[in-house]
């Protein structure tokens, strides 16, 4: 049951300008662009957090900016790219006052696949970074888990794995990957190209807030793309049917 | 980990203890020698009860006040005293206090509460619209309210230059905060409006949960934290307004109570605000009952505040439980 997401001609002051793409098909979406090219503005518009200049976003023939803030909460989460709590909340406070009743348990799978057991009783302020982003994407996906267990729902990440080492990484992305398999949307901005590469389904290019180019990631992803996009060259390395993007020291555009 | 029966136990607790020092307060009448029955009856009707109906007023009022500011204003040292809110109220029933004319005194039970509430709300607003532009800038917010509470002293000191001798008696008691000024005709008008702001406060328990992880999680997770911030605000200027209308500026009990709560219950509102309400009766008539006991004073209330809530502040602050 899963949600075609249909971006029209999204415009937002000075950030975004008459962006349009699709999602039809369930899966990872990665969203690739340079700092300040406009990925967090359009997570927030097509989360229906940032309400557009112009332009609309539909979730199935849903215009999201129709729909009130409750009736987008069960469907949608987001993980926001900063976290500021000023609390001594701990872990488990944190995922149940977001969960909808507020007094949930929490399923054991998102336990194991975020590893927070450990960080149940721990208080928000003495986390490092990166295991207050597993509480962060935890509180999020808890917010939706009967949508996600339906496979309806939409989960959209600012920068996911950022913080996070990489065995965190890899669980979490492969995690997503198996969620998207069962017709959830999952929609990230990531600034890891091999990240995009190996576990997106969909890869959008930004730039300057305008979108460069969408599509699949192995067509999407190639040198010239990243060029125009990042203004660094790449080099691309084969290894067991598997492509992988280095950067090339000293061959930026500055 | 505190589990949700402990919580609610805690707060069981909490409720008979206040009941057991309210009857204390009432029964210290009876403690007094030589009264006949009817002058007991009198004082207790006339003194102990309005006394013991003031404190829990003025202590719960503050105490739910100051636990919602603090998540409202994301900031964990928000206090009606020390952000500005009981000052801007302060101001305002000084000036009704001395610039009111004589023919106009019988209204004072009702214009001194709806006096304070403007100011209190004057404040707040104040103190809101800088924390939304200065937001995760905590100690920007406190000074804030340094300022606010500086120059309402300084307006307060120009109003005492043309005050006359009786008025400025009247208002430097009123200033130090006493649970002993209020009259059955205050308590009439500020009671329900404390009760009702408080218990609109306590009804938005789980936005306030919400709020806890910022503007944009609560978004997403289904609240304007706008619209609910903006209300709690309002109903927290209320309550502020009229408990300063009853009883003067009380300082610190809206910042500690609730600190201290959350380090022992949690920071579950849904047990913080009830409980913050319960333990700040609580407080307040401890000390109205400690005052009763002395033979020939009335403590100002705000004085024995700030003589234990300073301390235990700095030591909160050493310990560094505000960050």
């Amino acid at each position: 049951m899963s949600v075609p997401i249909t971006v029209n001609k999204v415009s937002l002051a000075g950030r975004l300008n008459n962006v349009s793409f699709s999602l039809i098909q369930p899966g990872v979406t990665c969203l690739l662009g340079a700092n300040g090219a406009g990925k967090s503005s359009l997570l927030m518009v097509l989360a229906g957090l940032a309400e557009p200049s112009a332009g609309e976003v539909l979730w199935g023939a849903t215009n999201v900016f129709n729909s009130t803030l409750s009736a987008l909460s069960g469907q949608r989460c987001y993980v926001a790219q900063q976290h500021s709590i000023q609390f001594e909340l701990t872990g488990y406070e944190c995922l149940q006052f977001l969960s909808p009743s507020q007094s949930a348990t929490i399923p054991g799978e998102l336990i194991r696949k975020l590893d927070i057991a450990d960080l149940l009783e721990k208080p928000v302020t003495r986390m490092s970074g990166g295991e207050m982003q597993r509480i962060m994407i935890s509180r999020a996906l808890l917010q939706v888990w009967p949508a996600i267990q339906q496979g309806s729902a939409i989960i959209v990440l600012d920068e996911p794995v950022q913080g996070l080492d990489i065995r965190h990484q890899i669980v979490l992305m492969k995690w997503l990957s198996a969620l998207a398999k069962i017709g959830n949307q999952i929609i990230m901005s990531c600034h890891d190209i091999n990240i995009a590469n190996t576990f997106a389904d969909t890869v959008l290019l930004a730039k300057s807030g305008q979108m460069l180019a969408y599509g699949p990631t192995s067509d999407v992803l190639n040198l010239s793309n990243l060029w125009l996009t990042f203004d660094c060259q790449f080099e691309c390395l084969l290894k067991d049917d598997q492509r992988y993007f280095v950067p090339i020291k000293n061959k930026t555009a500055f | 980990m505190i589990t949700s029966a402990i919580q609610k136990c805690s707060v069981g607790c909490l409720f008979v203890l206040l009941l057991v020092v309210f009857c204390a307060v009432l029964a210290n009448v009876w403690w007094q020698a030589d009264t006949t029955a009817a002058t007991r009856w009198y004082i207790l009707t006339h003194l102990q009860l309005p006394l013991a109906l003031t404190a829990v007023l003025v202590g719960s009022a503050l105490c739910v006040s100051g636990a919602a500011l603090q998540v409202v204003l994301r900031n964990p040292l928000a206090d009606p005293g020390i952000i500005g809110i009981a000052s801007g109220a302060s101001l305002t029933a000084a000036m009704v206090l001395i610039l009111m004319p004589e023919w106009m005194v019988d209204t004072l039970h009702y214009s001194l509460p709806m006096a304070c509430f403007a100011g209190a709300l004057l404040s707040t607003w104040i103190i809101y619209r800088l924390s939304a532009r200065l937001r995760g800038l905590n100690t920007a917010v406190i000074l804030a309210g340094i300022a606010i509470t500086t120059l309402t002293s300084a307006i307060m000191g120009w109003l005492y230059l043309f005050a006359d001798a009786q008025s400025m008696r009247n208002l430097t008691f009123w200033v130090m905060g006493s649970l002993h000024q209020a009259d059955g005709w205050i308590l009439l008008w500020s009671g329900p409006l404390i009760v009702g702001s408080c218990l609109f406060i306590l009804s938005r328990a789980k936005s306030l949960n919400y709020l806890y992880s910022g503007d944009l999680v609560a978004r997403s997770a289904g609240i304007d934290p706008q619209q609910q911030s903006k209300f709690i605000l309002l109903a927290s200027a209320l309550a502020v307004g009229c408990a300063v209308a009853i009883a003067g500026s009380i300082a610190f009990l809206g910042l500690l109570v609730p600190h201290y709560l959350r380090l022992m219950l949690g920071n579950d509102n849904r047990i913080v605000l009830p409980a913050s309400a319960l333990c700040g009766a609580t407080m307040l008539l401890l000390v109205a009952f400690v005052s009763d006991l002395l033979p020939y004073a009335s403590l100002p209330v705000s004085m024995v505040t700030a003589t234990i809530g300073g301390p235990l502040l700095l030591f909160a602050l050493l310990k560094g439980q505000f960050k």
